[in-house]
């Protein structure tokens, strides 16, 4: 598993109420989280990986594995 | 408009999600807790049984389409209807308003405390509202940041962007950031459109209510 993926469940554990341990390849969609939730997770995301992701940008995410896949090909 | 009691509630619950059409059910399937499951049913049965006789149809004739953002639109019998709702849920709580057209949004919002509210509104909130955040403090800057927020998501609903058009692109307008209950509003990027909004807040949640206002010409 890579480290962005441990590092994003750590932040989903802390900070989203999912209920039990995610899916990465689930569409976010059908996730069940609210847009508060989302919009304070995402500021969480821009924090811990140095981003600056806006709302709407987070929209193209359809799964958190493309989350992933984003933010490791900036770090890459 | 009317409230749904979304407390969970086992015998209304399968009675609602009995209501659902094969598509509503796969849904429920994929929410991989009961807490969404529960408010999507409730709430969409509740929204069904409403449609079904404003629209003088059976339950099974009814279904649902979505925009390119997920705002969803009735089908009888596969055909768009205009008949306008919009719905929202949070908690134990579930708002459905009804119009005679879709430019309708409504959002309502548990102010359940959380942390770093200053950094979430510095995501969505514009330059006055973030200003006005950080002054508050306590339970008042909680119910700020719920009543700033149910207002701003009323908005983009109305519209039926959701979060593409980011929520920091516009303010709420200023009699309502110095606390009146409703007022006209136009988004920045397209003025000659202007919607009220509504600020239904109460003790138990935060919710508002926009629609557009028709232009004199009737569009
Ligand atoms: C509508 C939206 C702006 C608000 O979501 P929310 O505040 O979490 O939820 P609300 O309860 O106020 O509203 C949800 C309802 O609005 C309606 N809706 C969905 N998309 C809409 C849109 N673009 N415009 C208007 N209404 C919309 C639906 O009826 C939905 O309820 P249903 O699916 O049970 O029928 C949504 O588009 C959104 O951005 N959600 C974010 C959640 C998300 O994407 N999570 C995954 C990332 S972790």
């Amino acid at each position: 598993m890579s480290s962005t993926q441990d590092r994003l469940r750590q932040l989903i554990a802390e900070h989203l109420d999912l209920g039990r341990d995610p899916d990465f390849d689930a569409k976010l969609g059908d996730s069940g989280v609210s847009s508060v939730d989302a919009v304070a997770f995402f500021k969480e995301v821009n924090q811990a990986f140095s981003l600056s992701l806006e709302p709407e940008d987070c929209l193209q995410f359809g799964t958190l594995r493309e989350l992933v896949t984003y933010i490791d090909a900036r770090a890459g | 408009m009317f409230h749904v009691d979304l407390t969970p509630h086992a015998d209304r619950e399968a009675y609602a999600f009995s209501l659902l059409d094969d598509e509503e059910k796969a849904r429920w399937h994929r929410f991989p807790v009961p807490a969404p499951r529960r408010r999507f049913a409730l709430c969409r049965a509740a929204l069904r049984a409403n449609l079904a006789e404003r629209l003088a149809c059976s339950n099974d004739r009814l279904s649902f389409g979505y925009g390119e953002y997920g705002k969803p639109h009735a089908l009888v019998d596969g055909r768009r209807t205009p008949a306008g709702f919009n719905v929202s849920h949070c908690g134990r709580h579930g708002l459905i308003v009804f119009a005679s057209n879709d430019r309708i949004g409504i959002d309502v919002a548990e102010r359940n405390p959380r942390r770093d509210l200053d950094g979430i509104g510095s995501m969505v909130y514009g330059p006055t509202e973030r200003r006005l955040l950080a002054l508050a403090a306590g339970s008042r800057k909680v119910h700020l940041f719920f009543r700033l927020w149910s207002m701003k998501e009323a908005l983009i609903k109305a519209l039926g962007s959701g979060f593409s058009l980011n929520p920091s692109r516009f303010e709420v307008p200023a009699a309502m950031l110095e606390g009146a209950r409703s007022s006209e509003f136009r988004f920045p990027h397209a003025p000659s459109n202007c919607w009220h909004l509504i600020d239904l807040g109460e003790h138990r949640f935060a919710a508002a209510f926009a629609y557009r206002i028709p232009d004199p010409d009737g569009a």
